[in-house]
């Protein structure tokens, strides 16, 4: 829902944005690796720059920190998170940086950002917000030069962060359009859950096999089966005497 | 075993008509298809194209990618690399 938002982020209105947002972030696992840098985006948007820069640190760090998802049940889905790389280069600059004008400081930690100041950067922002595309037409380029004196106004849960205090500080965010997706020329579904429900039915095909076999076959065990291709193991797992 | 349970999903999709199609998905795909953009199915189970057949969304299609073209399951990119109008060459596609 707060992808979605972000995606077609012309048509609703920032109330709906922020209601949303404030609804769904305490309800959300965040078990996509793509949700850190969706919910840092529409913080931006809404006015939370806070919570903006606590995800945003969360996409930048994925693949540093070690903590993401390795293992949904037995099943390995770990490994490198180049998606979610891309989320926090949107997050920094589509948000933070397009949003409130502040630039994030690379410290070697990546721990702080602070406004920018008129004397020190140029700035081009994005002027095409329509619905129609949907996608900024412009390009953005942000220069940040020089040596930063003033206190940071960013925070983490309320912690100030501290900015490097010696030497030159250039920050070039690129030119060209931003990487987002101006026309769509096709799009991929998937089949189960997405154009229609069918995992009721492959549960009852399930429990009509196994309960054929002999044994029984719960909605626990239907669980584990989900977007999982070793079916078999784990129904063998039920009836040891089958092996 | 997995033929037998393919037997009993036959059973069910057999049964399936337009009304199970979620929310939404028929007005959405009939207006991306309206205005060009090519409709992709990834699915790796092989019972995709009697599904939407059985749901009466076919036409919408213009390519479904299921386990009979695919060996990967997803993430790999052996399911949009076979989408048309993706434009990506198959070496820079990753998984999400």
């Amino acid at each position: 829902m707060v992808l979605a938002l972000f995606l077609s982020g012309g048509c609703y209105p920032l109330e709906a944005k922020s209601a949303n947002w404030e609804y769904y972030e305490p309800r959300t696992e965040h078990g996509s690796t793509l949700s850190a840098c969706s919910y840092s985006l529409i913080a931006a948007q809404i006015g939370k720059v806070d919570w903006a820069y606590q995800y945003f640190m969360k996409t930048a760090t994925i693949d540093l920190t070690g903590e993401g998802k390795e293992y949904v049940g037995t099943l390995y889905i770990g490994g490198t998170h180049p998606a979610a790389n891309g989320g926090a280069w949107m997050s920094a600059v589509l948000g933070i940086v397009w949003h409130h004008r502040a630039a994030i400081i690379p410290s070697p930690l990546l721990r702080a950002c602070r406004p920018l100041d008129a004397g020190d950067a140029s700035t081009r922002f994005p002027t095409d917000k329509s619905c129609a595309s949907g996608f900024p037409a412009e390009s953005l380029t942000v220069q940040v030069v020089g040596t930063p004196a003033s206190a940071p106004v960013c925070s983490v849960a309320g912690v100030p962060q501290p900015l490097p205090q010696t030497g030159e500080l250039r920050i070039l965010f690129g030119t060209g359009t931003p990487g987002m997706i101006r026309e769509m020329r096709a799009a991929i579904f998937d089949l189960d859950g997405v154009i229609v429900d069918t995992a009721k039915y492959h549960y009852l095909a399930w429990k009509r096999l196994a309960n054929q076999s002999g044994f029984d076959f719960n909605e626990a065990d239907n669980e584990r089966l989900k977007g999982v291709s070793r079916v078999v193991e784990i129904l063998l797992d039920r009836c040891p005497a089958c092996r | 075993m997995a033929a037998q349970k393919n037997d009993g999903m036959l059973e069910y999709i057999q049964n399936m008509d337009a009304s199970e199609i979620l929310p939404g998905v028929a007005e959405y795909l009939q207006s991306l298809h309206g205005r060009g953009v090519k409709n992709c199915l990834g699915q790796r189970l092989q019972n995709s194209p009697l599904i939407l057949n059985r749901l009466g969304i076919s036409s919408l299609f213009d390519v479904i990618v299921d386990g009979n073209k695919v060996v990967q399951a997803k993430p790999s990119p052996s399911v949009p690399a076979r989408c048309p109008g993706i434009g990506y060459p198959a070496g820079q596609l990753h998984r999400i």
